[in-house]
């Protein structure tokens, strides 16, 4: 992966700004039940003119930019193993969020699918984190120390 | 592939630090190279070959596997 097409590091804080604030309002939202009026819109679905409220639009939305900005950002130092990382990182996310859909798939039912589809569409970028950040840890623990 | 980069550094006397820095790399990226987890690019190995000034076929060797 070309580690100059990445966003500066300092995104990073950003886009975890971004993502943290997005859930305190999901989780505060659900547990208070709380739908702010001037979101509330008309659209017209099918021939049925139905009321919807933009929120969870707006929280789905600031979830993704938090995480494009989170997993997009360039460590502060870059170098060609990072990038291996990174690459290898995307592809076991991949994998494993495909896993994940097929089991979903038989598992979840219903309503629940839909939840569990939108929801779905956040475990690549989440998966890659775990994966990234687990990989440099390792990387980083095994370091023995310097010779002269 | 297997290398022998830790010989080198030792006979440079360079640390890992030092070594990364000279060749715009983090030390982890160094590490992992000496420890055969990582073959480094092209570029990286010419890089270190000229701050070793040896051939590269003294820093870097291919396995029968390979």
């Amino acid at each position: 992966m070309n580690y100059k097409t990445l966003l500066p590091n300092r995104f990073k804080k950003f886009g975890w700004l971004i993502f943290i604030l997005a859930s305190i309002i999901f989780f505060a939202a659900r547990k208070f039940d709380w739908q702010p009026t001037f979101l509330d819109i008309t659209i017209n679905d099918y021939s049925l003119i139905t009321e919807v409220n933009l929120l969870k639009e707006f929280i789905f939305t600031f979830w993704m930019i938090g995480l494009i900005m989170i997993t997009f950002s360039k460590e502060k130092q870059e170098d060609e193993f990072i990038s291996y990382l990174r690459l290898t990182s995307w592809q076991y996310a991949v994998m494993a969020s495909l896993i994940i859909s097929i089991i979903g798939t038989w598992s979840i039912f219903g309503w629940n699918y839909l939840i569990f589809s939108a929801i779905n569409m956040l475990t690549v970028p989440l998966l890659f984190m775990l994966i990234f950040n687990l990989l440099l840890y390792r990387n980083s623990n095994k370091q023995t120390a310097d010779e002269k | 592939m297997k290398n022998n980069l830790r010989v080198h550094r030792a006979i440079k006397n360079l640390t890992q630090a030092e070594l990364a820095e000279l060749i715009q790399v983090s030390r982890q990226t160094i590490n992992t190279i000496e420890a055969g987890k990582y073959v480094p690019s092209t570029v990286l190995a010419l890089k270190l070959a000229r701050v070793f000034d040896v051939p590269i076929e003294e820093i870097f060797q291919l396995e029968e596997e390979d």
